[in-house]
């Protein structure tokens, strides 16, 4: 017998211990014993398998523990948000990912305070020569400008600085030449710049500096899980995590999604 | 008695924001989340830490979850990815020389009357966890996903973003692999339960 023999005879035992054969095949698995005794043995296979260990209970209690943490933490956020208090009530749920991932944390933050020292020194020496006077910039077109890099970036950076700091950015290790703005709390998301509303684009009802980011994103599985009423805003990294954000047009909300449309955090306007 | 609620109105109350609703449809899908996740990860430790990283991961895409497939194969699917990316980050830790937490055995210290049934059940555990440690990551999941999550093919398909013919296959082939080394392994614990296991004392 050939392997290929071997295989649609596996093939038969399996859809016939799974319930999913014709009544002719069937009845080929009831008229010969080796296909019977295939059965029985992934019957036995599957017996095994099933038989798994219960889980402990202290497992299972600090899962479920953990799990409603997240979720009081989601509860109380966008309340705490429209108050402009601090976030969390409750203790600080850690996940055992983001616990493992913290060398990747100080990596992260490591490699922002070296892009913001690098902006820095360009602010120091160029800052004879800006414009000064020049004020009226939105913090919208420092993010923007951020991403585009430049000469417009340092400017654009030294004047906003009274108003609100430029978020920090970081490279992303999978793509390179993208710069993805460091998220470290709710209220950094929250404070992204929406797109620039003159930038509309009518026919699509997305602001048209939008789509060129979409296009620009590295995070093309991410952009694919936005709803039809939320833009994106950047190309982001929280808790050691790539992704991007997004506000929803209709409630203001800014979230955090991953690659598989995770939603890692959201704060409210 | 009132009837307990199905998984899609336990949905909707947590979506909605219902504490205790969330708190019902975890327990009862934490045993087969975690089940799945055993059999995918090998062991008690990752399996435990999969399925707290799957349950997280299943509060923080509640909102986003639309219903069109059932909370199980949702949270299946959370619960393999979470298995995965354990196994992975298992790869990338250092290995620690000594017993896993999971081979310590019951202790025998005090002679127990079920020390042979309990030691057998533990030989089957390993023989299953070796089996299933051995079966590429293609086929081993479909298998799990079928006989230990009771999934259909279509919903492993889902999981699995593969077409139905492609599950089917790959289980079948998962299967004969296991019964396969199972048998082969089983055939030598035989030959070794048969084995004298010393020399008779009266011979010459």
């Amino acid at each position: 017998m050939n392997d290929d023999d071997l295989t649609s005879l596996h093939e038969l035992a399996s859809s016939h211990l799974d319930g999913d054969n014709s009544p002719d095949a069937r009845a080929d698995v009831a008229a010969t014993a080796q296909l019977q005794a295939m059965v029985a043995a992934f019957q036995s296979v599957r017996t095994q398998l099933a038989d798994v260990p219960p889980a402990p209970i202290a497992a299972r209690e600090a899962a479920l523990a953990a799990a409603l943490a997240v979720f009081d933490e989601q509860q109380v956020a966008p309340a705490a948000c429209a108050a402009d208090l601090e976030p969390a009530a409750s203790a600080p749920v850690i996940s055992l990912a983001s616990r493992r991932r913290w060398p990747s944390r100080v990596m992260g933050v490591a490699a922002a305070v070296a892009v913001l020292g690098v902006v820095g020194l360009g602010i120091t020496q160029l800052g004879g020569k800006s414009d000064s006077s020049s004020s009226a910039d939105s913090a919208a077109k420092t993010q923007m400008d951020a991403v585009g890099g430049g000469d417009v970036q340092v400017e654009s950076a030294a004047e906003s600085v009274p108003a609100m700091a430029p978020p920090s950015t970081i490279g992303s290790i999978n793509s390179a030449g993208s710069v993805a703005t460091v998220i470290n709390t709710p209220a950094d998301l929250a404070a992204l710049p929406s797109p620039a509303a003159n930038d509309a684009d009518p026919a699509a009802g997305v602001p048209a500096s939008n789509i060129d980011q979409r296009t620009a994103s590295s995070h093309g599985a991410a952009v694919a899980c936005l709803s039809d009423t939320q833009v994106y805003l950047a190309d982001i990294f929280y808790d050691g995590m790539f992704g991007i954000a997004a506000r929803d047009t209709v409630t203001g909300v800014t979230s955090a999604i991953a690659d598989d449309c995770t939603v890692l955090v959201s704060a409210a306007p | 008695m009132a009837a307990p609620l199905d998984d899609r109105a336990l949905v909707a109350a947590a979506q909605g924001g219902d504490r205790s609703a969330l708190d019902h449809l975890f327990r009862r899908h934490y045993d087969r989340v975690y089940a799945v996740c055993r059999r995918i990860t090998g062991n008690d430790a990752d399996a435990a830490d999969a399925a707290q990283e799957a349950m997280i991961a299943m509060v923080r895409g509640l909102a986003r979850f639309d219903g069109r497939a059932s909370f199980g194969t949702w949270a299946y699917r959370i619960a393999t990815n979470a298995s995965l990316d354990e196994l992975r980050r298992r790869r990338r830790r250092p290995l620690v020389a000594g017993r896993d937490r999971d081979d310590e055995g019951p202790s025998h210290e005090v002679a127990d009357p079920d020390s042979g049934v309990r030691i057998e059940q533990l030989g089957d555990r390993y023989l299953i966890d070796a089996a299933l440690a051995a079966l590429p990551e293609d086929f081993r999941i479909p298998v799990v996903l079928r006989d230990v999550g009771d999934l259909d093919y279509a919903e492993i398909a889902a999981v699995l973003d593969v077409p139905i013919g492609t599950v089917k296959s790959r289980i079948a082939r998962g299967r004969g692999l296991l019964a396969a080394t199972i048998s082969r392994a089983d055939g030598n614990r035989d030959a070794l339960a048969d084995r004298p296991t010393s020399a008779p004392t009266d011979s010459p």
